[in-house]
């Protein structure tokens, strides 16, 4: 293989943490957190077809204290992954390009991914629905 | 001294050569495809009495509701793999570290994606 001498992303750590900074790495690791969150959905598919012994043995994890905190850090890593990805959208289609836009859409992205969270929690936890 | 135009020594080289428009134009399309269909993931969810195997399965039954689970876990699975390949690709070690850790994306998001057809069909189809 010929080695091209093309230079890798910046090393983030020699730069002060900003607000557009963090959202945009933290895109990053919600994104690939959310890989992993569809390959466990995957296999919960699997197990369900699998039969009631198996999907059974996943429920018992699931329902345990950390397979319920991970399940909430899911939902919040979609819902930021979903709003940040909304202003990705935007930026693509050329708007909010400017500095204040950049820092006001952020702001609203974390505050909506908080708000958004919190509403779905208290709307799956009201319901019959136990995880 | 080589007698290839300006032009063609450039051509396949850089991001182009890779492919790199299509891989763009897919992340955004399936990106658009994940938000309604997100939505629809997290509100059915809470539209289930329980998560109780019999419950699901009955839920999961559903031609609506199995169709757009397949729609849901396939453009999940395919975003998910291009934005995966990116992040390989931006820090993974040039060679075959890098060729390495996308083959393995590669099967995994294969892997992933079969499985969940058998067994969202095999739901959709058998109960």
């Amino acid at each position: 293989m010929v080695k091209h001498a093309r230079p890798l992303s910046p090393h983030l750590t020699i730069y002060k943490p900003q607000l557009t900074s963090v959202l945009s790495i933290l895109h990053r690791i919600s994104g690939f957190v959310l890989f992993l969150g569809g390959i466990a959905l995957g296999l919960w598919l699997l197990a369900l077809a699998s039969g009631p012994e198996v999907y059974g043995r996943l429920q018992l994890h699931m329902q345990s204290w950390y397979g319920e905190n991970l399940l909430i850090l899911l939902l919040f890593a979609l819902l930021y992954h979903l709003c940040n990805g909304i202003r990705h959208l935007c930026w693509d289609a050329g708007l909010g390009f400017s500095l204040p836009a950049v820092y006001r859409s952020g702001a609203a992205v974390l505050a909506a991914t908080l708000v958004l969270g919190v509403l779905y929690l208290l709307l799956f936890y009201s319901g019959a629905a136990r995880a | 001294m080589s007698l290839k135009s300006a032009l063609g020594r450039a051509r396949g080289l850089g991001a182009v050569g890779h492919d790199a428009t299509r891989h763009w134009i897919w992340q955004r399309l399936t990106a658009v495809a994940l938000l309604p269909l997100s939505i629809w993931f997290l509100l059915t969810l809470c539209g289930l009495e329980s998560l109780e195997h019999q419950e699901v399965l009955a839920w999961l039954r559903r031609p609506v509701v199995s169709t757009l689970m397949l729609m849901f876990t396939m453009s999940l699975y395919y975003h998910g793999h291009l934005g995966v390949q990116v992040i390989i690709e931006d820090y993974a070690e040039e060679g075959w570290e890098k060729i390495t850790c996308i083959v393995f994306l590669y099967l995994i998001s294969f892997f992933i994606a079969i499985a969940t057809l058998i067994a969202v069909l095999k739901i959709a189809v058998t109960g």
